[in-house]
């Protein structure tokens, strides 16, 4: 019993780096380079987040950080300053998973755009603080309404491929 | 069970928060000692994607394939009309070839005449492109040669046509490519005819800016630019694009290279010419001379 559910957890964890690696070379792909177009969203944070509300235990907070400092690495943003803001939301999501399994999915979509307007926010006024170039805000709005649309799409798929539905407040044994 | 779990949940919340905080704290001075000591983790930072993105190219080929083949895909559609266009073009590239050669001559004749010593010519190492930059806010690229072939900071890129960027940031088999576009480029360019000089700069948008130019009447939509070589940064002569009047009022400039698809870069192997190091001692006192000989004289009797 106990073993299966280690078993599923490690699985689940493995997943995880895979498709944060996945969706991080998404990024960094050569598609239209130079050319600035609509940005693409986020995917790592909104995979973050739609697993955390979801099955906080199947994102431990150490693989989530590697992957974040990694991605500050490679798109070339000032290295720590995101990841630090993500991991500060991915940690707020989890301090409320077990009251976020009664949320409507609306209730759940707008918290995350409110978080993600939040970190955008801090962002810029740490770029401002420490004088650091900063991007147009359009452009960051672009991306922030980007990922805010991508997160009903990244959370349905993660929910139909890999069957990460709620526990519904009724099962609370079940995978728990 | 439940309760168990509950209880253990209580009991750890505190020890959770201490780890949550020093997560927090290291990501805080990461960030803080990048920016006091910016270019040792830019180091850092070459070093990391020169491991990563080269040991992902076996998933990067196949989407990047995927993709170009759909594009590839459309553009059969129009395929006829591409002929047609391709055919006058030719026609008119054929006009223009012959003006060429006989200019080129002309021109040989003339250097001959005057005793010209030309730069030594570039040469240039090829690479491929490995990744953008992965984000809308840095306009950039990584190509798959790096200190292994010999690249330096600050060389430039060009794809066979026009200018694409310039070296920054170099791993042992990885470098990555500032483009043109990106918010910090900065080149010294100079718009023929009117031979005035200018700086552009780029702001993400896929048509730099012309800024600080001299006369902006003398400027027409469709002027040549090309690089200056002022500062040493770049040769000068390389074909950067012509001038566009934006729809701001601006002056900006169309690039010539093709930059929505990069897909091999040509990096000049620009400082073959002398390069002066030393700025603090080009006008030494006239007893400094024989200051600047005696160490020397020590060494060769030590050797001795």
């Amino acid at each position: 019993m106990v073993d299966t559910w280690t078993f599923d957890r490690v699985l689940h964890w493995l997943l995880f780096l895979a498709l944060g690696l996945f969706v991080l070379m998404l990024n960094v792909l050569p598609l239209g380079s130079g050319a600035p177009g609509w940005p693409a969203p986020e995917f790592l944070l909104v995979l973050a987040a739609g697993w955390v509300i979801r099955h906080p235990e199947f994102l431990p907070l150490p693989l989530f950080a590697v992957l974040a400092i990694l991605a500050d690495f490679l798109l070339m943003r000032p290295p720590g300053l995101y990841a630090l803001l993500s991991v500060l939301m991915i940690e707020f999501l989890r301090s409320r998973a077990h009251a976020s399994r009664e949320w409507p999915f609306l209730l759940e979509w707008a918290i995350f755009a409110v978080l993600l307007f939040g970190i955008l926010l801090t962002n810029r006024l740490f770029h401002f603080v420490f004088v650091i170039q900063q991007a147009r805000f359009g452009l960051e709005m672009q991306q922030f309404l980007s990922s805010v649309l991508a997160y009903p799409l990244v959370v349905g798929l993660s929910v139909w491929l890999f069957g990460l539905a709620r526990p519904k407040p009724g099962d609370a044994g079940g995978r728990q | 069970m439940a309760r168990d779990r509950n209880n253990s949940e209580e009991f750890t919340r505190p020890i959770r928060r201490i780890f949550v905080g020093a997560v927090v704290l290291f990501l805080l001075l990461i960030f803080l000692v990048w920016r006091i000591d910016s270019p040792r983790v830019e180091r850092l930072r070459a070093q990391i994607v020169d491991q990563v993105v080269p040991s992902f190219d076996w998933m990067l080929v196949p989407v990047t394939r995927l993709v170009d083949m759909v594009d590839a895909f459309q553009s059969y559609a129009q395929l006829f009309e591409q002929n047609q266009e391709l055919r006058r073009e030719l026609q008119q590239m054929k006009a223009w070839k012959e003006a060429a050669l006989q200019l080129e001559q002309k021109n040989a004749k003339l250097l001959d005449l005057n005793n010209v010593r030309l730069d030594p010519t570039l040469t240039y190492v090829t690479g491929t492109v490995l990744a953008d930059s992965g984000s809308p806010f840095r306009q950039s690229v990584l190509i798959n040669i790096g200190a292994r072939d010999g690249i330096v900071d600050g060389w430039a890129a060009t794809d066979g046509l026009g200018l694409v960027g310039r070296i920054s940031g170099v791993g042992e088999g990885s470098s990555r490519v500032l483009l043109l576009t990106d918010v910090n480029s900065r080149v010294p360019v100079q718009l023929q005819p009117s031979g005035q000089t200018a700086i552009l700069s780029g702001d993400n948008t896929p048509t730099p800016v012309l800024d600080f130019v001299d006369a902006p009447e003398l400027v027409r939509p469709g002027d040549r630019v090309v690089s200056s070589g002022d500062g040493g940064v770049f040769p000068p002569g390389l074909l950067v694009g012509q001038v566009a009047l934006g729809r701001d009022g601006r002056l900006r400039v169309r690039l010539a290279a093709e930059y929505e698809r990069l897909e091999f870069l040509r990096i000049l192997r620009s400082h073959t010419a002398e390069r002066i190091k030393d700025p603090g001692s080009l006008l030494p006192p006239e007893g400094g001379v024989t200051v600047l000989a005696e160490p020397v004289q020590q060494e060769e009797s030590g050797d001795g």
